[in-house]
């Protein structure tokens, strides 16, 4: 355990020297999202000048929401994004090699090879305003409350890096993976959504099919109206089986790995 | 003249072949654009909490045809891959031959992009009606057939703009090796000032007024408002002339920066 967590420090070390050797790119990029999650917010801005609550929802509360979204969206970009963009293209040049002949789990080399420093600061920035949300709110959550906030969090991120393996290793058996990983992008407005606006069938699918509702949703009512327990551990039950099916998934495309050249 | 056109003809063509294989990437990508509206469609139903209310005097149907009519648009009329595709051209030294040959690489890239358009249209019309026909309780059609054909104006003059700004933004090739980034800052400023993430006419009517004067209404919200039959004639007229005078600016901008550009372009490869 303490190896890997060496590992991934080292290469976070690499990650961000690399990035700021491109200074003015890293802030640029840094700018881009935010400008999309000042767009979010600007919308939530415009719906509350006409009426008073979305499902439920006030606007601070909908700020929280947001908020949470973005830090975990960007969470898991600065951990997982980068590397599951590249898979595809690794797979089909064979680069893959270098990530198989090392002495450590695959999986985790796969995964945690490049991280994004930039989406570290907007998560910071998601958090900020969800900060500034609660203390609207008047809450003033208890430490455990805080610490439970944390693991639905947690339990996003994980949410999207299971799910998004799933989805990269297709590139095993399909050449053209990039277009599915692209496509995850418009998943993410799914948990920006308070989960009783959705009704029926969608409800259901987008709660226990590709679980968007449980991403944000679960963590900002635990944080502004508090969650059931029984909510929370099937949550937690749910994200820990997709994730052994998604490392199992992953082995069994592994499997089909042909490399490339000679 | 005909000489000239008809070169032109043939790039369509051309476009039209080297298109056609990305027409799976097409489907895949109207596919997944689904599911954005999917929760614009549930995000709006809990705003209108009483159906019968109206938000910004839009009632509940009419806000979802906003969106709806929205989807038709940018299929239409939304450049793709053009501007990283024009950037990537200028970046590896692939305009050398038009600095050659007789063709100007403004119509030229012009003519691949209606290439591109009614390719992307023909592939993912299908999917796009089905959900049009789905959602057929939601949307307003225009009752006239003036409408339609204003609309159609509106359209056509939306897909130049929009051609046009995605140009005049790929020419920051020429000074900047990545361009991505601020093309992307640009897209957001277009997507909260051109009315792509909700009716602009729900913003402060001060602030509204003040992104008609801008450029990108008029890529979106002017001709959805004109579909809807949202604005009256007087201020139709004046829509028509600003998407006018905003297509004449950004092409003389294009042929501006494009001149500058070339000045200082190095011509890397072979």
């Amino acid at each position: 355990m303490s190896r890997y967590l060496k590992l991934a420090a080292a290469l976070f070390r690499y990650s961000l020297t690399r990035e700021l050797m491109f200074k003015a790119n890293f802030i640029l990029w840094i700018l881009v999202e935010l400008a999309w999650f000042g767009i979010q917010l600007s919308l939530v801005e415009v719906i509350f000048a006409h009426v008073r609550e979305i499902a439920g929802w006030n606007k601070y509360e909908m700020i929280l929401l947001i908020g949470v979204s973005h830090a975990i969206q960007q969470l898991f970009q600065f951990i997982f994004m980068v590397n599951c963009i590249e898979l595809p293209d690794n797979v089909r040049t064979g680069r893959l090699d270098f990530a198989l002949l090392q002495p450590a789990n695959s999986q985790f080399l796969v995964s945690v090879r490049k991280f994004d420093p930039g989406a570290l600061i907007n998560s910071s920035i998601g958090l900020a305003f969800a900060a500034y949300a609660v203390w609207n709110l008047n809450l003033r959550p208890t430490v455990f409350q805080l610490a439970l906030f944390a693991a639905l969090i947690l339990n996003g991120i994980m949410i999207h890096y299971a799910l998004m393996l799933m989805i990269v290793t297709l590139s095993f058996w399909i050449v053209r993976a990039q277009g599915l990983v692209y496509g995850y992008y418009n998943l993410f407005q799914i948990t920006r959504i308070p989960k009783d606006a959705f009704k029926g069938a969608v409800k259901l699918f987008f709660t226990f099919g590709l679980p968007m509702l449980i991403v944000a949703n679960y963590p900002a009512e635990a944080l502004a109206r508090g969650l059931r327990w029984d909510d929370i551990l099937w949550a937690t039950a749910l994200t820990i089986a997709m994730l052994f099916l998604a490392s199992r998934w992953f082995r069994f495309g592994l499997r089909f790995y042909t490399s490339a050249s000679s | 003249m005909t000489a000239g056109v008809s070169k032109y003809l043939h790039v369509i063509a051309i476009g039209f072949q080297n298109t056609f294989v990305y027409r799976w990437n097409f489907l895949v990508r109207v596919l997944f654009s689904l599911i954005p509206l999917m929760g614009t469609f549930y995000l709006w139903g809990a705003v209108f909490s009483d159906p019968s209310a109206t938000v910004g005097g839009y009632a509940f149907r009419e806000m979802i045809s906003y969106f709806l009519t929205l989807v038709l648009l940018d299929s239409l009329a939304s450049p793709t891959e053009d501007d990283f595709q024009i950037a990537g051209e200028i970046r590896d030294g692939l305009i050398n031959q038009f600095l050659l040959k007789p063709m100007d690489y403004l119509a030229y890239r012009f003519s691949l992009f209606w290439s591109y358009r009614l390719i992307y249209t023909a592939t993912t019309i299908l999917p796009v009606l089905a959900v049009l026909w789905f959602m057929r309780d939601y949307l307003v059609l225009p009752g006239s057939a003036a409408v339609w054909i204003a609309a159609l104006l509106a359209t056509l003059l939306s897909a130049a703009l929009q051609f046009l700004m995605a140009y005049c933004s790929a020419m920051m090739a020429f000074w900047i090796l990545d361009v991505s980034a601020p093309i992307f800052i640009i897209y957001s400023i277009e997507y909260l000032a051109g009315g792509h993430m909700f009716p602009l006419d729900l913003l402060p009517p001060s602030l509204c007024r003040l992104m008609m004067l801008t450029p990108f209404p008029y890529e979106y919200w002017f001709p959805l408002g004109v579909f809807l039959q949202r604005m009256p004639a007087e201020e139709m007229a004046r829509g028509f002339g600003m998407q006018f005078l905003w297509c004449l600016l950004f092409l003389g901008l294009a042929r501006w920066l494009w001149s500058r550009g070339i000045r200082h372009y190095t011509a890397v490869g072979g």
